[in-house]
Formats: structure tokens, C-alpha cells, sequence
């Protein structure tokens, strides 16, 4: 049975093992896209924001008219709740981005340690003043391993598009990291 | 600066994994709404209502007998404040 045909099932049938398996299916989907819009361990608001996602999807269920795939409108309605979700974390908690790429930087010599740390840490602020869609593209290529044909469908965006946002994204921390360089 | 040695380093991070009974907790949380029907009484009111005022409707002073129930009623209620439940 498609997701497609499930929603309809539940639709006509209320039966809440419809939508559970709708669920299960897309759950791990949702986590990934979720995620990757508020960047690396927020594991519990990505699931909590995974949670509104499903909830929201579940009380506007009876608006899916079928045009398009149920994954599309998944996505789109996970995209929306997952930028509402980032901007209150931004406002309650510090970026970590920080600590998280200074803990990527391994050297056994002290000097090159935190030669590599300062760098980790405009790399993070340049990651960090990225637009939304950029900093979800990054996430979801690097962070995500997600393949470029899947970041298309979950942004809804064609694969070239997607291409272009990334080499965008790099180029931008490419530029930023230029001018700080030049400005130390 | 080598910022695709950070980019690809981002791999090594560890990714979020969902609770166990995520799908099932969901489930129990998300109960199908019941469908909103008007109760018949209600739906006999309306019937009874315009089955009584189409014959006011067809002459002036029908008119203006529905224009001032309809008035007096918007005042009363104006009046009241909003309906409580």
C-alpha cells in the first residue's frame, strides 16, 4: 500500500494503525530533514519538532488532496515546523557549533591544537551565519551523508537546484573565511 | 583554510536517532477527530425557522418584521457580550 492510499485508508476508516504505519515510515525521513535545519546535537528538539510534525500533519491530513506524493507535503510541512522550532533554539540556547567543530580537531601538538581550534571556530561562525536553506543544504550533504537526489525531494527544489545551494554555500564560507584572513 | 576538511569532517558527528516508540506514541497522541455534524434538532430548528419566515420573505412588511427580530436579536445579543458555552 502507497503512503498515498494509507492517508485515504485513515481518512475513511479512522483506523490509528494507518496512520502509525504512516509514521514508521516517514519517521526516520523527517528526523533526517528536522535535523539537519537545526544543526547537530539538538537531538531532542529534532525529535520534538519531529513529533509537531506528525501532529500537524495528522489534524491537517483531510487538506491532502492526493496531487501531489504525501512525502512532498510531508517534507514541506517538516521544513516550515523545523525553521519555527530553530529560530525558538536559537533564542533559548547558545550555538554549539562551535565546541562541536573544535572536538572534530585532533592534533597531538599543543600549537597545532589551537591554531586548529581558532580556525574551527570562524569555519563555525561562517557555518553559523549561513541563510536557513544553506546551512539545511550543508547539513544534509556532509552531515547526513544524504544524496543530492534526495535533498531535491526533500526541499522540493530540482537536483541541479540543489547543486547550485551548495556550491553557493561553499563558495559563501569560502568568501567569509577569505575576509577574516585578510582582516587578522 | 581548509574549509572542505570541515565540511567533511561534519560526517564524523554523531546523528540523532528517534526514541524507540516514537510511531506509537505518536499514534496515541494523534486520535481522529469525530467528523462535526449539526444534531437533527438543530438542523429541524433551521428547517422550521425558514419554512416559517419564506412566506414573511415574499411581502414588505414580512421583510421588515424578519429586518427588526433580526435587529432586536443582534442587540440582545451585542448586549450579553459574547456567547459563553
Amino acid at each position: 500500500m502507497t503512503d498515498e492510499e494509507l492517508v485515504a485508508s485513515y481518512l475513511a476508516r479512522g483506523d490509528p494503525a494507518d496512520f502509525r504505519e504512516l509514521v514508521e515510515r516517514n519517521a526516520a525521513d523527517v528526523l533526517r530533514l528536522v535535523s539537519s535545519v537545526l544543526g547537530p546535537f539538538r537531538d531532542i528538539e529534532a525529535e520534538e519538532a519531529s513529533q509537531d510534525v506528525f501532529l500537524r500533519v495528522h489534524d491537517n491530513l483531510g487538506q491532502f488532496r492526493g496531487e501531489a506524493r504525501f512525502s512532498t507535503w510531508l517534507y514541506r510541512i517538516a521544513y516550515r515546523v523545523a525553521l519555527n522550532h530553530a529560530r525558538s533554539a536559537r533564542f533559548r540556547l547558545p550555538h554549539d557549533s562551535i565546541d562541536v567543530l573544535r572536538s572534530l580537531v585532533a592534533s597531538d601538538d599543543p600549537r597545532e591544537q589551537v591554531l586548529a581550534a581558532e580556525r574551527a571556530e570562524v569555519v563555525a561562525r561562517a557555518l553559523d551565519a549561513l541563510p536557513d536553506l544553506y546551512r539545511t543544504v550543508i547539513d544534509l550533504y556532509y552531515w547526513h551523508d544524504a544524496p543530492v537526489a534526495q535533498i531535491a525531494q526533500f526541499l522540493g527544489a530540482p537536483e541541479n537546484t540543489v547543486k547550485s545551494y551548495l556550491a553557493r554555500a561553499r563558495e559563501r564560507l569560502r568568501r567569509t573565511l577569505e575576509v577574516k584572513e585578510m582582516t587578522r | 583554510m581548509m574549509i572542505d576538511q570541515f565540511l567533511h569532517a561534519l560526517r564524523g558527528l554523531p546523528r540523532p536517532q528517534l526514541s524507540p516508540f516514537f510511531a506509537r506514541r505518536i499514534s496515541a497522541i494523534a486520535r481522529p477527530k469525530p467528523a462535526r455534524r449539526a444534531p437533527l434538532a438543530l438542523k429541524l430548528y433551521w428547517f422550521a425557522i425558514v419554512f416559517a419566515a419564506s412566506p414573511l420573505l415574499s411581502t414588505r412588511i414580512g421583510i421588515a418584521a424578519v429586518a427588526l427580530v433580526g435587529a432586536v436579536m443582534a442587540t440582545l445579543v451585542t448586549d450579553r457580550g459574547p456567547m459563553r458555552r
